[in-house]
């Protein structure tokens, strides 16, 4: 008797403290709906645990994505650059520019926006910066001088720049109030339509509206963020738990949503290509079995089917949407499987042993293709082996994680290796294009062309526009003839809201997410 | 349990400790993996040889793996678990942000089971060889075989997608947000445990009191619950407790799923990161609570059941 | 022959249990004949099927035949886990054997190892194990063999430690038998029938740890033939293509099934003791 009370007693003391942790859970909870004014929920993945700017390049992404912060200027779907923060500037000889700042501009604390606090911030970053977060790569200054007075900034740079503006359009230059205490990995203050309220990377985050935005009306009062795996992305935002959610990568979940009135998918061309590098020192560097493996490939299969649209195809390594002359470019290598067949035939690699698999003087023509869990990319690697064993060569797949991928890579271990990398980052190709100038510590493939490193060199010196998207369309042309590399494709961007959102689009440059466009719906 | 013997588990705990937190450095040194790098793939960025090594240096990943374990142990002694390489937070706090919702999950899957697996065991026990005992048995063999990762799958279709019954999402406050994943961790225990305590009451309805009992003239009911139930219950504590202490570390695939924010899921988003201080910290944690949950379970057995405090006397 | 019979008629339920797996191992040797297409070929243009006459289980993402990869992955997944049990139960014998019967430091060893793998989060030391050397089915293995063999070592301990002290036993030592014969002759056959019931019941749930790991990525990588695997690569297809998760999640099912029900019925054979 006396056991029974004493487990009792115990199952009493479990069913409190369950339904005592239950109800502080549960009197928290839907305090934040409909009373206090509209609230945005918007679902997304954390992919980052900082908003400190000088943390990461993508704690500075963040920050501005969820509408916290703003930069001097911000980009324009084209890639161009249109005014925020700053209204005017000037510069002579592309080494000194003048910056003014916009009147009337305030932190979300009320603090006044001016060029000293500009500075300041941008010291604090120069200081503290750690981590993938290098401002210097960006801008390299010899000084900065704010004049409060005029309002303007002034920034002498060690070397000229040709146009500092989209450099300074980069997250990473985030302008936020470093006056008092500041917090800017947790509670960073900036310009931005909404102010943080909390913030907990791996599981919610709450901002409100900033009272003292200075670009017109912000629709939402509240803004609830909650941080959500890839693939529950799309299932809460069917389940109604949010409203808005960006990226859905799994492909068949996006079909449903477009095909469902209830959704709006708004699907913009992004700024990211999906390649696979071709080690030139290898078995691929034989420019014969290069061109019959761009023939094998059915891009457009992979790119609607494999990866149900995620990609959009094309033959250059920048995406078709930018403006460097994508419509002129000219691919000699169509897919054509009878074509890639009969020009390994022509240059005599046969399959001389019956095993299915062509040989090269006397060898196995076998490739070594790295790839990792990013975007889809490693179903792009597997849909390339089974095309490459249709025209009789075969590619054995090692998907690790992206870390050892990277090391293989330097290390040059691989003959494809999967890659998906942002084009122009700061609005400008010209880092990313270094993959595959000869000069390069970028180069991880071993790709060497002297007519490429030439027009690579005159970007340094070029600061025409013009000018120089001509020489970057040469640049994608003698990439594609000399089949140097592997194009997925141009990895889609989405943003997916209710209907009782509107506005929400998803912008070529994946900064911004949570705007003022964002507003809700009629 | 004397004070002679808590002194001596005591120690034990202690040195079992120190023994895991040595593997778990030599693991994670011995890792290829590098967190400085994987930061910088995280975001798409190139990073020089020259920026990878300063801030190698910086987390103090270049010294000899004794001079780090060394560093890192002084610093835990006092109380000082780190701060982790991918967010700068210290690991202690990171830990315990995750402990409520862990704690929450773990007594709602256990209550949730037993309120299941306890009247259906009896049940089973009580009506042996008729066809209520085979379905019993039937149910508790798909929960003991069903893959919960793919219960958890179906619940979620189903029950949050088809149904809009729960949400998907299983951060943040509120009770609903517990139940889905609470319900796939108990699917399978209950299986396990409904399995337990019928046989633990078979045992039970075999032993000589119970025969005593009819004799003196009780009713079936009365010895059922007054007598069997108490007695039979008692072996499953340290199940329980085995049970608990796995569930406070987090139940990494359900969590998974569920994205709920507990201890299990972080662990596997530290370890993707290669966040060698929060793993530490992590398996650390773990072993200590799973220790020291057995300890009070083996403490509470020599309370509850006086034969044992005799036998300890004699 | 007669003996074969008479065993069987007596162990009915057992019998047939053991037809059974001797049936899954069958499919598994023979996947080849019995998989109607090649599991690792693909056929882009055809991806995600809906179960047909063509494709039983209908096709994954890159157009390949789900019936054919369920039946492949038993390749994987039977001689993973049996060989997993296997570890597990000669490794747990032998040391909890060793610990039991010298005692003192040797015990002390063996027991603070065990109690450190017995507090140790398997799945982080699995995927430890998995960063290491890289994912793959075998090192899943390996490290959720580091982290189980200390539950059957705990047994084969006390097993011997309640005969340890026997007059039979003094007796051998009295009479000069040697260490090795004393164990083999004496402790292992007092040990071996118990520990072969738990590694018989613990097939399943091994089963179901492993296709955990594989789930989580940490196990079976692309493109193998998994089940894990298979239902982690379904789940994204989980509303439009739910066949790719519903055939793998079944087959482990069943087959976990099977063993467990095994298990259970060996446990009648050899220990008669319960009911």
């Amino acid at each position: 008797m006396k056991k029974m009370k004493k487990f009792l007693g115990i199952m009493l003391a479990m069913v409190m403290a369950v339904t005592m942790l239950a109800g502080c859970g549960g009197s928290s909870k839907e305090s934040s709906s409909s009373d206090n004014g509209k609230t945005l929920k918007f679902g997304c993945f954390s992919y980052s645990e900082s908003l400190d700017p000088a943390n990461m390049i993508n704690s500075a992404w963040c920050s501005s994505r969820y509408g916290i912060g703003e930069c001097l200027f911000k980009y324009k779907d084209d890639l161009s650059v249109e005014n925020t923060i700053c209204d005017e500037y000037s510069t002579e000889d592309n080494k000194t520019w003048v910056f003014h700042i916009r009147d009337g501009v305030k932190f979300s604390n009320g603090n006044d926006v001016t060029p000293s606090a500009i500075k300041a911030c941008w010291d604090v970053l120069y200081a503290n910066k750690t981590g993938s977060s290098n401002p210097s790569k960006f801008m390299d200054y010899e000084s900065i001088t704010p004049d409060d007075d005029a309002r303007t900034l002034t920034i002498v740079l060690k070397q000229a720049k040709a146009d500092l503006r989209k450099d300074l359009a980069y997250p990473v230059f985030v302008i936020l109030d470093v006056s008092g205490d500041y917090d800017l990995a947790e509670n960073p203050i900036g310009t931005g339509p909404y102010a943080l309220t909390s913030f907990d990377s791996k599981t919610k985050a709450t901002l409100v509206k900033n009272k003292y935005y200075w670009n017109g009306e912000v629709p939402y009062d509240n803004v609830e963020i909650d941080f959500l795996s890839e693939d529950n992305k799309a299932l809460a935002l069917q389940n109604g738990d949010i409203n808005l959610v960006e990226n859905v990568t799994s492909t068949s979940d996006l079909d449903t949503l477009k095909k469902d009135d209830n959704f709006n998918v708004s699907i913009g061309q992004g700024v990211r290509t999906g390649f696979a590098y071709i080690n030139e020192k290898g078995i691929l560097g034989d420019d014969t079995l290069r061109q019959a493996v761009q023939m094998a490939l059915d891009h457009k299969t992979m790119c609607e089917v494999t990866v149900g649209g995620l990609y959009t195809e094309g033959i250059s390594v920048l995406p078709s949407s930018l403006a460097y002359g994508y419509d002129n470019l000219k691919n000699p290598y169509t897919y054509n499987v009878d074509n890639a067949k009969k020009l390994l035939d022509d240059a005599g690699y046969k399959d001389t042993d019956g095993d299915g698999i062509r040989e090269m003087n006397g060898k196995k023509i076998s490739i070594n293709y790295i790839t990792y869990e990013n975007r889809r990319l490693s179903d792009f690697a597997q849909a390339i082996q089974t095309q490459l064993a249709d025209i009789g060569i075969e590619a054995k797949i090692n998907s690790m994680d992206a870390d050892r991928e990277w090391n293989k890579m330097v290390a040059g271990e691989y003959d494809l290796c999967d890659s998906n990398w942002i084009t122009v980052g700061n609005g400008d190709p010209t880092e990313y294009m270094a993959n595959w100038y000869g000069k390069s510590d970028a180069n991880f493939c071993n790709y060497k062309n002297a007519e490429y490193d030439k027009l690579y060199e005159q970007l340094d010196t070029e600061f025409d526009e013009a000018k120089r998207a001509k020489i970057i369309e040469q640049l994608q042309q003698i990439l594609i003839n000399d089949a140097a590399v592997i194009v997925h494709g141009y990895y889609n961007s989405s943003m997916i809201s209710d209907k009782t959102v509107s506005g929400a689009n998803i912008h070529t440059a994946d900064y911004y997410w949570l705007t003022t466009e964002i507003a809700p719906a009629k | 349990m004397s004070v002679k013997q808590l002194g001596r588990r005591l120690l034990q705990i202690v040195i079992v400790l120190i023994g895991i937190s040595f593997f778990t450095f030599i693991l994670t040194y011995l890792a290829p993996g590098d967190p400085v790098r994987t930061r910088y793939a995280a975001s798409g960025m190139v990073p020089t040889e020259k920026e990878l090594q300063e801030e190698r240096e910086r987390l103090g990943l270049n010294d000899p793996v004794l001079v780090q374990y060394g560093r890192w142990l002084g610093k835990v002694l006092h109380g000082d678990f780190g701060t982790s390489y991918s967010n700068g937070k210290p690991v202690a706090e990171l830990l315990s942000v995750r402990l409520l919702p862990t704690l929450k999950l773990a007594f709602s899957a256990l209550i949730l089971m037993l309120l299941v697996a306890v009247p259906l065991g009896m049940l089973s026990a009580v009506y042996k060889n008729t066809w209520v005992d085979y379905l019993v048995r039937g149910v508790t063999f798909l929960g003991v075989s069903i893959p919960n990762f793919w219960v958890g799958l179906i619940l979620l279709y189903v029950v949050a997608l088809k149904f809009s019954l729960l949400p998907v999402i299983s951060t943040g406050d509120g009770f609903e947000k517990i139940i889905l994943p609470a319900i796939t961790l108990a699917f399978a225990m209950a299986g396990k445990y409904t399995r337990q305590v019928r046989t633990a009451v078979l045992e039970e309805l075999n032993k000589d009191y119970v025969t005593g009992a009819r004799a003196r003239g009780m009713s079936e009911q009365e010895i059922l619950w007054k007598q069997v139930f108490p007695n039979a219950l008692l072996p499953l504590i340290t199940l329980l407790g085995l049970s608990l202490g796995n569930l406070l570390g987090g139940t990494a695939v359900v969590e998974v799923i569920f994205t709920y924010p507990g201890l299990g899921n972080l662990a596997v988003q530290a370890i993707t990161a290669y966040d060698y201080s929060l793993i530490q910290g992590y398996v650390l944690w773990v072993a200590l609570i799973y220790m020291v949950i057995n300890l009070l379970v083996d403490m509470s057995y020599t309370f509850v059941d006086p034969r044992i405090r005799r036998n300890e006397r004699g | 022959m007669q003996k074969i019979l008479n065993f069987i008629k007596k162990n009915k339920q057992f019998s047939f249990f053991f037809l059974l797996v001797i049936l899954l191992i069958f499919v598994a040797v023979f996947a080849p004949v019995i998989a109607p297409q090649d599991p690792y070929v693909s056929d882009l243009k055809n991806a995600l099927q809906a179960p047909n006459s063509e494709h039983w289980f209908g096709t994954d993402k890159l157009g390949r035949d789900i019936f054919s990869r369920v039946i492949y992955a038993s390749r994987i997944s039977l001689p993973a886990t049996l060989t997993l049990v296997a570890i597990i139960f000669v490794a747990g014998t032998i040391l909890g054997t060793l610990a039991g019967y010298f005692g003192g430091w040797v015990d002390a060893v063996i027991m603070r190892l065990s109690d450190m793998m017995i507090s140790f989060p398997g799945m982080v030391l699995a995927i430890a194990v998995a960063g290491i050397m890289g994912a793959s089915i075998k090192n899943a293995v390996i490290a959720i063999a580091i982290v189980s063999w200390s539950k059957y070592a705990r047994l084969a301990r006390s097993l011997v430690m309640k005969i340890r002290h026997e007059d039979y036993v003094y007796a051998a030592i009295v009479t000069g038998s040697k260490t090795g014969y004393i164990l083999r002759k004496y402790m292992l056959p007092n040990v071996i029938p118990t520990l072969v019931i738990t590694a018989a019941t613990d097939i399943g749930g091994m089963m179901l740890e492993l296709a955990g790991l594989s789930f989580l990525g940490f196990g079976a990588k692309a493109p193998a033939a998994e089940w894990g695997l298979m239902l982690n690569e379904g789940r994204t297809y989980m509303q439009n293509a739910p066949w790719m998760m519903i055939y793998p999640g079944l087959a482990i099912f069943i087959v976990v099934v099977i063993f467990n029900l095994l298990g259970d019925s060996l446990r009648d054979v050899l220990d008669v003791r319960e009911e």
